[in-house]
């Protein structure tokens, strides 16, 4: 069975009388260890499909299965354990909490988990290997961009989830930093990580094993 | 959950870290919750402190004794002041029935002098029962012995505080002292009275046996400023007042005299209590309401202001509940410093303006506890409004509020 199963997926915005409808009879499955770029041009709809994928947005319609369950039949709370144990994430502007250090923000995730995990031990194994081990005292507004994103996607594993979504992670980052970080989520991928990455650079979509490509909203077979 | 989360030194840290984040409106916040605080502890003070008073009255009246003070007549024609009781009063009281003995208060200011030192000071006439039903007791030396009642010895009784004054640390007994034109021995010391609610020490006194005062200090005598009764052990207390009051009435309008009883000094106090508790209360609670509403609407700038920030806790499982607990421990980590700095604040006021109002300084520790209940009530309730409007903010929408 998909780790991730969509049928057909819609998602219309309401702007008073407007609608719009962003996505678009979206269908498509996402098996274990997959790693998959969904790609397209700014508007395509990219974000909007990650954040129904991530639990953050639900589909107008249509049925969104994650390791078989249904996630639309899901509450509040439910999809909060779900984001907090099963998902990570890592997005173009990092979302470090300005107020807290390198370490207090890769251990967010923690505060809403009751996993049982020695979270300060394996931060500072992941922190190592992402090279950011000497600035886990660093405030956010002390690090470069490619250590925020570093920093960010080791928050993205604390709470060991199987899949990890990437939007644009890549986006605010120089090319010798977008290597990096790219580096670090194949070898993710190679130890089983699901990875989903939305871009809308193909050099960065290299990096995936899969290339979902969206237009207006609709799956195009590239 | 809940235990989880506020069980995590992390939630600690970044609640202090994200008040200290916002210096500005968390200050805000803090100074008004800190005002509200302050008026409440001070009211507190105020009523503590009034009761006090009354307990120090009451104490000084003794048990099973009433005190007929003399008023000054009608107040709102002028007249000289002099006081309204007189001698025949005192012997018509003293033969109610129930009265076991009775003593009056007959009173004049004199400059008193010794070793150098000299002050106004009041000479005290005694009776034979004076010290008994005044319940004077001694420190050092002596009382007078009964024929000093009825002959003039030039000798005194002083206060405690009046014989630090003109001799120090010394053993005023056997000492000279010079009162008005005239020297007197000191015999005796009598134990501290403390203080009257006017703040006017019950030391700084030197009491005299009548004779000698008559001769050497006032011979006028009539005029009495208040006479005290005591009261027989199985006398009706109740019946022994109104008897009290109806002789005072044949001769007397109702204004020309004040009996006081406990009963009486509890009623005024009150009566003081409530006017005091009902201005202050209301001030205090506006006070709270404001600053309650202040820290309302610094949450809802918060709550705007870190959008992207409730997002992406949400995104990393934050559930609803955890995003309401996280404002409500800021809000409350704001009333609990409010309520330090505000009591603090308040024992500050209580030291400056209590004497202003003739009441004794208490320092309400009592009220500490009432001030943190107080100010965690407000921040609580103020803040349910705005976390829970944090916690139903659309997550994606969140996540896109950073500019
Ligand atoms: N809440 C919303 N209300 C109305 N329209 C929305 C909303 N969210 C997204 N859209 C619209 O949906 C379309 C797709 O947005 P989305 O963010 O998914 O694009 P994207 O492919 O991620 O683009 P980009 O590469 O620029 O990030 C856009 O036209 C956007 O304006
Ligand atoms: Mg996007």
């Amino acid at each position: 069975m998909a780790l991730i199963q969509l049928r057909n997926i819609n998602r219309i915005f309401h702007q008073g009388d407007l609608e719009i409808q962003v996505l678009r009879d979206i269908s498509l499955e996402i098996q274990e260890g997959d790693f998959v770029a969904i790609m397209g041009a700014s508007g395509s709809g990219k974000s909007t499909l990650m954040y129904i994928i991530g639990c953050l947005d639900s589909p107008s319609s249509g049925t969104y299965l994650l390791k078989g369950m249904n996630v639309s039949e899901m509450d509040d709370d439910r999809l909060s354990l779900i984001r907090n144990e099963s998902l990570g994430f890592i997005f173009q502007s990092f979302y470090l909490i300005p107020y807290l250090n390198v370490m207090e923000n890769v251990l967010i995730p923690s505060l809403y988990s009751s996993k049982n995990i020695e979270f300060k031990k394996r931060a500072r194994e992941l922190l190592e290997e992402v090279d950011m081990s000497e600035r886990m005292k660093f405030l956010p507004s002390e690090l470069s961009g490619g250590q925020k994103q570093r920093v960010a996607i080791v928050r993205s594993l604390i709470n060991d989830p199987e899949i990890v979504l990437a939007d644009e992670p890549t986006g605010q980052l120089d090319s010798k930093s977008s290597r990096q970080v790219m580096e670090i989520l194949s070898r993710l991928n190679s130890r089983g990580k699901t990875i989903i990455l939305v871009t809308h650079d193909p050099e960065t979509a290299r990096y995936a094993e899969r290339t979902i490509f969206i237009k207006d909203g609709c799956i195009t077979p590239g | 959950m809940a235990a989880s989360l506020l069980g995590k030194n992390l939630f600690l840290t970044s609640v202090i870290k994200a008040l200290r984040q916002n210096p500005a409106r968390s200050l805000f916040a803090l100074c008004g919750i800190s005002l509200g605080i302050a008026s409440l502890v001070f009211i507190v003070a105020a009523i503590e402190g009034s009761n006090q008073n009354a307990h120090n009255i009451i104490k000084l009246l003794g048990p099973n004794s009433i005190f007929v003070r003399s008023g000054f007549g009608d107040k709102t024609r002028v007249r000289r002041l002099t006081y309204r009781i007189d001698i025949r009063d005192f012997y018509n009281l003293k033969r109610v029935y129930g009265v076991k003995s009775a003593a009056f208060l007959l009173l004049k200011q004199r400059r008193i002098s010794a070793g150098g030192q000299a002050r106004n000071a009041y000479a005290v006439s005694a009776t034979r029962d004076f010290l008994e039903v005044f319940d004077y007791e001694l420190k050092e030396g002596r009382f007078f012995r009964s024929a000093e009642y009825s002959s003039f010895p030039k000798i005194c009784i002083m206060g405690t505080e009046l014989s630090r004054f003109l001799f120090g640390k010394r053993n005023p007994v056997g000492q000279r002292v010079q009162i008005a034109r005239t020297t007197m021995t000191i015999v005796g010391v009598f134990a501290p009275k403390g203080k009257l609610p006017s703040g006017k020490s019950l030391d700084d006194r030197v009491i005299i046996p009548i004779k000698t005062y008559r001769k050497f200090i006032e011979p006028e005598y009539k005029r009495l400023f208040a006479v005290k009764l005591k009261l027989e052990p199985d006398a009706d207390y109740d019946h022994v007042v109104s008897m009290v009051r109806k002789v005072m009435l044949k001769r007397h309008k109702k204004d020309d005299f004040v009996v006081v009883t406990p009963e009486t000094v509890r009623k005024f106090l009150n009566i003081f209590n409530w006017t005091l508790s009902l201005y202050l209360g209301l001030a205090s609670l506006i006070a709270l309401f404001i600053s309650g509403f202040v820290m309302s609407n610094i949450f809802y700038i918060n709550v705007k202001v870190r959008a992207w920030e409730i997002g992406i806790r949400r995104a990393l499982g934050a559930t609803r509940q955890a995003i309401i607990y996280q404002f409500m421990a800021e809000a409350l980590a704001i009333s609990v410093a409010g309520a330090v700095i505000g009591s603090l604040a308040g024992f500050f006021a209580v030291r400056w303006v209590t004497p202003l109002l003739k009441i004794p300084t208490v320092y309400p520790v009592k009220s500490l506890v009432l001030a943190v209940c107080f100010s965690a009530a407000t921040g609580l309730i103020s803040v349910l409004m705005p976390s829970r409007a944090a916690a139903h903010l659309n997550t994606v929408h969140a996540l896109k509020s950073r500019l």
